[in-house]
C-alpha cells in the first residue's frame, strides 16, 4: 500500500453534462491522474446513445471501494459542466459536497420546441447552494474561450477540480495524464484551459 | 513481468483474451460490448501479434466464423451485445451439442436498464437454454480473470462458455495489473469427425447425452462454486440475527458489488452471510442442498432475471424477483439495493430527497448529421407516410417523427413489406411507406427481408442511410469498406450492385445536403412504388457520417446568417430539431450556435421564410 493510499479513505467524484461536452474525457483523466499519483481507482460510465445530446453521468471512486457507481448521498465532489443538470445532480449529494458547477446553459429540445421551460439559472444554482456545504460558479465558455477554444471548457472544470486540492493528486500527476491521454493536436490549448480553470480553483 | 493500468471492462476482456493465448476473435458492434474487438485490433497492431480478428457482417457469421477455428484446437472468442445473442442463437444451440477443441468464449455483453438495447433479456437464460455454462463478473478486474477461468473450463469439458458482463462491468474501469500476451503459434489441425462435426439427428441425441455429462461434471467443480465473501467479518462479528431466523444473501454481477458497500454501511456485514455466485449455470447442486438446509431465508439479488433464484428450488424460502422482493424490471442501481435490502432485514427507512422537477433531456442527432436531414426530406415528401425505422443512430429519426417503429435489425423492410400486404389484402389503397435503414444494419439484416419483400410484391420506398460506418457503436468499418482490420485491400461490397441482385429495379443515389434534389428523387420514388410495373423504390441518401475521423472528408462549409425575416415562429427548431439552431423565446429570432454549427448548410432550406442565408464561409 502506498502513502497516499493509507491516508485516504475514499472520495467519490460524481460528474454530469451534455453529450458532447467531454465528460467523458474529463472522467477519464481524473481517474488516470489518480492512477498517477498511485491512489486505487474506479470509474463508472454509460456510452451509446446518450453520448447524442442526451445527459451523460459518469463517475470516478478514487479509494479502496467495490463499487464504482454513486449512490444517492454518496457524492464528495459534483463536477457539472452544465447548470440544468447541477440541479438534477442534487440527489446524489450530501451536506458536506462540494459543487463545481458551469454557469452555461445548454437549452434542452423540450425546452426549445415549448413543452418545458429553463429555470432562472440564479434559480437552479441558488437550490444547489441552500443543499451542499460550496458551489463554485465557473464560467466554462469566457475562461475556455480566453485559453483559445470553447470546446476546451471541460478542461477548464478538470482544472478547478485540480486547484480545489480536494484530490490528493499532484500538479505532476495532473500534468502526466494530461500528457498521456489528450491528442497530440489539442494539447496546447487544452493544457491552457485546464492552467486557467487551476488558477481559479486555488483562488477560492 | 507486469505493469499496471486503468482498463475499461471491455478492455480488460480484451487482455484477458490475449494472455489466455486467443488466435481469433469475431464480433459485430454493439453497446455495450463494442470496445472489446477494437481494443483486440489497437493491441494486435502495438504487439505485431498473430490472431485473425474481424468485424463480422453479423454475430451469427461471427460465431460460426470463431467457431471453426476451435475445431481446430485454437483459442477463439466471439464478441456481442445480449441482442445480437438472438441472431447467433441458431449456431449457439448447434455448438452446445458438437461442443468445441480449442477453448470457445462467447462474450454476451447484457444490459440492464437498458440503456442502449431494445430489451433488458438476460442472456444467462439462453446460456441456459443452450445447457452451457456462464459467468458473471462483478468488477472488471474480475472479468479479466474470468476470461483465463472460461477458456480453462471450455477446453477442459469441450464446451462453449459464455461470458456475461453487464453495462456497469463493460464501461467501468478499474486499475488492475496487466501481463504479457501469449502469441500461441499454434498449428491449426482439423480432425475429420463427422459424427460429431456433422451429426445427423441419430447423433445428435448422443451429442446430447454428453453435453448432459459434460454439464454434470461441470457443476460438482468445486472451484467454480459459489463462494462465502463475508467469512472473515462473520467469524468475528456478532452473530445475534436480526429476526432470530438464519438468513442470507445470494448476489451474482455487479449489483454483488454494490451489496458489499450496502451491508457495511447498514451493519449486516458481521452478521448476514452474503455468497457470490460466479456461475449462475450450471448451478453447484451441493450449493443449492446446503444453502437451502441452513437457511430460512434466502434473498437472491441477481440482474436481470432470476436465473440463480429459479434454480434454487424451495420457493417458500428464497426471497427475489419472483416474490416481488427484488423489482422485477430495471437495473439494480445502489438505491434500489438499498431499499431491497432495508426492506428485507426491517431496518428504517433511508429519507431520500426526491429528484428536482426540472426539464429533461432526450438524446438527438448531431448537428450537421445526414440523416436529419434525410428525414426532413422524407417526411416532407411523404407526409401521410408510415415510416418503419430500424437501429442506429438514426432510431433519433422518432424525434423528428420520421420513425414510427423501431423493433430489430432489419426489420424496417419487413415491417414496410407487412403494412404493405396488409392494405393490399384489405382491397384499401396503401398510404406512402418509406422505410428508414443504415447502412451497417442493412448488410446485417436488411439484404433477406429487401430479398424477401420483392418476390412476395410489396410496394414501398427504402431510404438506405448511407454514411459509410457503423456510427452509434463507435465508427467500426462496415462491409464496403474495402480493407481488412489488417489493412489489407478486401472486395468491398456495393450496396447498389446488392440492391439491385435482391431484384429491385430502381436503385437511385442522392446527397441528403441537396434538400432539393432528394425531395424530387424520393417523390419520383414514391410514384414508382405505384407505378404499374413498380415495386420496391431504393433510395441511397448518402453522406459520410460527421463524426467518423476515419473519414474526415471535407466539403464547402456555409457560414450561417439569421436575416430580419426571422420572427421566431421556431418551425426550423421543431421540425429539423439541430442542436445549433437555438430558439431565443417567443417571437424572438433563433440563434445560431457557432461551436456546433458544421456549416452544412442545410437549414437554409428548411426555413420556410427564407430566414436562414447561408455564405460559403473561408
Amino acid at each position: 500500500m502506498t502513502q497516499a493510499e493509507q491516508t485516504f479513505q475514499a472520495l467519490r467524484i460524481f460528474f454530469t453534462g451534455v453529450g458532447g461536452q467531454g465528460t467523458l474525457l474529463a472522467t477519464r483523466l481524473v481517474g488516470e491522474a489518480a492512477l498517477e499519483e498511485g491512489l486505487p481507482v474506479a470509474m463508472s460510465e454509460i456510452h451509446g446513445m446518450a453520448q447524442r445530446g442526451g445527459v451523460v453521468e459518469s463517475s470516478v471512486v478514487v479509494g479502496n471501494v467495490c463499487s464504482p457507481t454513486i449512490a444517492d448521498g454518496e457524492a464528495d465532489i459534483v463536477l457539472a459542466f452544465e447548470p440544468l443538470e447541477a440541479a438534477r445532480a442534487l440527489p446524489k449529494c450530501h451536506s458536506k459536497t462540494l459543487v463545481i458547477s458551469s454557469t452555461v446553459p445548454v437549452v434542452p429540445f423540450t425546452v426549445a420546441t415549448g413543452q418545458a421551460e429553463y429555470p432562472a439559472i440564479e434559480d437552479l444554482l441558488g437550490a444547489v447552494r441552500s443543499r451542499v456545504a460550496s458551489v463554485i460558479e465557473v464560467d466554462t465558455a469566457a475562461l475556455a474561450r480566453d485559453a483559445g477554444s470553447e470546446r476546451a471548457a471541460n478542461l477548464v472544470m478538470l482544472g478547478v477540480l485540480a486547484g480545489t486540492g480536494r484530490l490528493p493528486v499532484s500538479m505532476k500527476s495532473w500534468q502526466e495524464a494530461l500528457r498521456r491521454i489528450l491528442p497530440e493536436r489539442v494539447q496546447e490549448v487544452n493544457r491552457r484551459a485546464f492552467q486557467t480553470g487551476y488558477t481559479l480553483g486555488r483562488e477560492l | 513481468m507486469s505493469d499496471r493500468k486503468i482498463l475499461l471492462g471491455n478492455e480488460a476482456i480484451a487482455h484477458g483474451l490475449l494472455e489466455s493465448g486467443c488466435t481469433m476473435a469475431t464480433s459485430y458492434p454493439g453497446t455495450p460490448a463494442s470496445e472489446v474487438l477494437s481494443t483486440l485490433v489497437q493491441l494486435k497492431n502495438a504487439c505485431g501479434l498473430s490472431i485473425h480478428l474481424e468485424w463480422s457482417i453479423n454475430e451469427k457469421v461471427a460465431y460460426e466464423v470463431a467457431l471453426a477455428n476451435s475445431y481446430m484446437g485454437r483459442r477463439s472468442a466471439v464478441v456481442m451485445k445480449q441482442v445480437g445473442l438472438n441472431v447467433a442463437t441458431d449456431p449457439l444451440m448447434s455448438s452446445a451439442y458438437t461442443g468445441v477443441r480449442g477453448g470457445f468464449v462467447v462474450v454476451s455483453a447484457d444490459d440492464p436498464g437498458p440503456h442502449s438495447s431494445q430489451t433488458e433479456q438476460d442472456s444467462r437464460f439462453t446460456a441456459m437454454m443452450a445447457k452451457i455454462p456462464v459467468l458473471d463478473p462483478a468488477s472488471p478486474r474480475e472479468i479479466r480473470e474470468l476470461v483465463r477461468v472460461a477458456f480453462d473450463l471450455s477446453e477442459q469439458h469441450e464446451i462453449p462458455v459464455m461470458l456475461r458482463p453487464t453495462t456497469r462491468v463493460c464501461h467501468a474501469r478499474q486499475d488492475m495489473e496487466v501481463f504479457p500476451f501469449a502469441d500461441r503459434k499454434l498449428f491449426p489441425l482439423f480432425e475429420k469427425n463427422p459424427a460429431r462435426w456433422a451429426a445427423t439427428p441419430k447423433f445428435r441425441l448422443v451429442l446430447h447425452r454428453q453435453l448432459n455429462e459434460k454439464l454434470s461434471r461441470i457443476e460438482q467443480d468445486s472451484t467454480l462454486a459459489p463462494r462465502l465473501v463475508n467469512d472473515a467479518p462473520l467469524r468475528t462479528g456478532n452473530p445475534s440475527r436480526s429476526r432470530g431466523d438464519k438468513t442470507c444473501v445470494v448476489s451474482s454481477g455487479v449489483a454483488l458489488s454494490h451489496i458489499k458497500e450496502l451491508m457495511i454501511e447498514l451493519g449486516l456485514w458481521d452478521r448476514v452471510p452474503l455468497f457470490q455466485v460466479m456461475m449462475p449455470f450450471p448451478l453447484s447442486r451441493s450449493f443449492i442442498e446446503t444453502t437451502l438446509s441452513n437457511y430460512d431465508r434466502i434473498l437472491v439479488i441477481e440482474e436481470t432475471y432470476p436465473v440463480i433464484e429459479l434454480q434454487l428450488r424451495l420457493q417458500a424460502k428464497v426471497f427475489g424477483r419472483l416474490t416481488g422482493t427484488v423489482p422485477s424490471a430495471g437495473e439494480l442501481l445502489p438505491e434500489g439495493i438499498e431499499d431491497i435490502l432495508r426492506g428485507f432485514f426491517l431496518l428504517p427507512e433511508s429519507d431520500r430527497s426526491a429528484p428536482p422537477d426540472i426539464p429533461g433531456r432526450r438524446p438527438t442527432l448531431c448537428a450537421g448529421c445526414p440523416h436529419r436531414a434525410a428525414f426532413f426530406a422524407i417526411k416532407k415528401a411523404f407526409p401521410k407516410g408510415i415510416y418503419p425505422g430500424d437501429i442506429g443512430c438514426y432510431t433519433l429519426g422518432l424525434n423528428l417523427g420520421a420513425v414510427d417503429t423501431v423493433l430489430c435489425m432489419g426489420a424496417s423492410i419487413s415491417h414496410a413489406a407487412g403494412f404493405y400486404h396488409a392494405f393490399k389484402a384489405s382491397r384499401e389503397d396503401f398510404p406512402p411507406i418509406c422505410a428508414t435503414i443504415g447502412d451497417s444494419t442493412f448488410f446485417h439484416s436488411g439484404v433477406t427481408a429487401l430479398m424477401n419483400a420483392v418476390v412476395q410484391g410489396a410496394r414501398f420506398v427504402l431510404v438506405i442511410l448511407d454514411n459509410g460506418t457503423t456510427a452509434m457503436t463507435g465508427h467500426q468499418p462496415t462491409p464496403a469498406r474495402g480493407r481488412n482490420l489488417d489493412g489489407e485491400a478486401v472486395p468491398s461490397l456495393s450496396i447498389e450492385e446488392i440492391v439491385k441482385a435482391c431484384g429491385v429495379r430502381s436503385v437511385v443515389e442522392a446527397d441528403p445536403y441537396d434538400t432539393e434534389r432528394l425531395l424530387q428523387t424520393l417523390r419520383e420514388a414514391g410514384d414508382h412504388a405505384r407505378s404499374a410495373d413498380g415495386g420496391i423504390s431504393v433510395v441511397i441518401s448518402r453522406r459520410p457520417c460527421l463524426m467518423d475521423r476515419n473519414r474526415a472528408g471535407s466539403w464547402p462549409k456555409f457560414e450561417i446568417r439569421v436575416n430580419e425575416k426571422c420572427r421566431g415562429c421556431d418551425f426550423c427548431i421543431k421540425q429539423f430539431e439541430c442542436p445549433a439552431l437555438q430558439a431565443q423565446g417567443e417571437k424572438e429570432p433563433v440563434r445560431i450556435d457557432r461551436n456546433l454549427c458544421s456549416g452544412c448548410g442545410v437549414c437554409v432550406s428548411v426555413c420556410p421564410h427564407g430566414a436562414l442565408e447561408a455564405a460559403l464561409s473561408g
